[in-house]
């Protein structure tokens, strides 16, 4: 029940995270390239939780993504939980509460997933849609979205991490929490 | 550490699957985008009132910072006058607005006569949020009359057209998309080529062979081949002409749009084609 709740509270989120760049953001200028909210709560969800539950709450973010863009599901799902993947498989070996290795991971997590979002779409449209200017807009954009992430990720797990009790449980599952911000086990 | 190896394995296995359900997903919606369509304006009708109520308070804030904060010195000087003045001036600034509005819907009604063509005036309430995609949001739906496929233009020329569309609200894909293409004629030398998105607003004519002529100014118009657009529209101006390489078969040409992307506030639907005479 708990996770049902918590995962109603992540689709929301996703939304909120779709709104904002799409009218607040782009309405001074719709030229800005905006951060991604999105990929940041997906980093979070793979950081801080990791379970296969999440996996399919991250393919659902993308789908999110995907139907308020183009007419075709299934590209920022891919990306997205491709980058989950990884994310969630390394979280199992370390995890680190730096704010500079949450700028770098999401800086990573956002390149990665715009390329496999341009790679699948090229796929699926067998179109150029890699250029120099992608390269600039997926820099820009992994920037903005790394800055943020450390503003959020306090709130997030405030509303997403649930208590003591479920950090102990992926303690027991050998993952280190050190708030140093250097440490690995 | 056994668990540990389990849960690995599990979370690998979940990404796994799902991984391929995308894949299948991207195929299955490749060739039938209606599925997508619909999600897509479940999504859309949910954010609307969100996006409408924001349009309304950002316009409300920006006439209040006009009205009264730029005054706020002139104010100042009398009280009495000020209250007078800031009336005044609030009156004067939504008349403006409203003068500036009547001689934009008189632009687009007196081009919807000339092409004797139905359309749907509408406003821009939202855009895409992520900055791979050029779509925008409009604030009529399908009982409007709006359709998925219609075009959609604006005073100076085309926009783009209508991908998705729910009762209230519809997602149209800016010429300038990566994904859109439009069949288009190089008015002067009549080449015919295919305009398509590059993305941040730029676009390019493409497969235009070497011997056409074509120069920077040319006007770039629709050929009516695609079946969306009909004949004729304004799609934008040659800015430039790239050198030809050697044993290159087309030319490399940038489009200038003529329409201002970033400046977009109200579009019109084209819903259909009326005979003259039902106009007079």
């Amino acid at each position: 029940m708990e996770f049902v709740r918590k995962g109603i509270l992540v689709l929301l989120l996703g939304l909120l995270a779709l709104l904002i760049p799409g009218t607040l953001i782009k309405s001074v200028n719709p030229a800005l390239i905006v951060p991604n909210f999105l990929l940041i709560l997906l980093v979070f969800l793979a950081f801080y939780r990791g379970e296969p539950g999440d996996a399919v709450l991250a393919f659902l973010l993308g789908l999110e993504q995907d139907l308020g863009s183009l007419n075709l599901l299934g590209p920022w799902a891919g990306a997205y939980i491709v980058v989950f993947g990884v994310l969630a498989l390394l979280s199992r070996r370390i995890f680190i509460e730096s704010r500079l290795v949450i700028f770098v991971t999401v800086y990573a997590a956002t390149l990665a997933a715009d390329f496999l979002y341009l790679g699948m779409l090229a796929l699926v449209y067998e179109a150029e849609v890699v250029s120099s200017a992608s390269l600039s807009t997926a820099l820009w954009e992994g920037f903005l979205s790394a800055l943020f992430a450390p503003l959020l990720f306090p709130l997030l797990r405030r509303w997403l991490v649930g208590d003591r009790r479920e950090k102990q449980s992926r303690l027991s599952r050998g993952i280190a929490v050190r708030r140093d911000g250097g440490g690995l086990v | 550490m056994a668990a540990v190896y389990q849960h690995t394995t599990k979370t690998s296995l979940t990404v796994g699957v799902l991984f391929c359900a995308a894949l299948l997903l991207c195929a299955y919606t490749k060739e039938r985008p209606a599925v997508a369509r619909l999600g897509a304006s479940w999504v859309g009708e949910f954010l609307r009132p969100f996006q409408a109520l924001h349009g309304a308070t950002r316009h409300s804030l920006l006439s209040w910072w006009g009205d009264y904060i730029a005054l706020l010195e002139t104010q100042r000087e009398n009280v009495r006058l000020k209250t007078r003045l800031a009336a005044l001036e609030a009156q004067n600034s939504q008349l403006l607005e409203f003068k500036k509005e009547n001689v934009r819907i008189r632009g687009l009604l007196r081009m919807a006569e000339e092409a004797a063509v139905e359309v749907v005036v509408a406003n821009v309430i939202g855009y895409d949020p992520s900055n791979w995609v050029q779509v925008i949001t409009i604030d009529k739906g399908s009982r409007d009359g709006v359709r998925v496929e219609l075009p959609v233009l604006e005073r100076n020329g085309v926009v783009g057209h209508v991908i998705s569309c729910g009762a209230g609200s519809a997602r149209v894909l800016l010429l300038s998309d990566r994904t859109s293409g439009i069949d288009a004629i190089v008015q002067e030398g009549r080449a015919r080529g295919v305009l398509q998105g590059m993305g941040r607003f730029r676009a390019r004519l493409e497969y235009v062979l070497e011997g056409g002529q074509v120069k920077v100014g040319d006007r770039v118009i629709t050929s009516g081949m695609d079946n969306i657009f009909p004949k004729g529209l304004l799609l934008g101006v040659v800015s430039s002409v790239g050198p030809k390489a050697t044993g290159a078969l087309f030319q490399e040409i940038e489009v200038r749009s003529s329409i201002d992307f970033t400046k977009l506030e109200m579009v019109e639907v084209l819903v259909g084609v009326r005979p003259r005479e039902d106009l007079d």
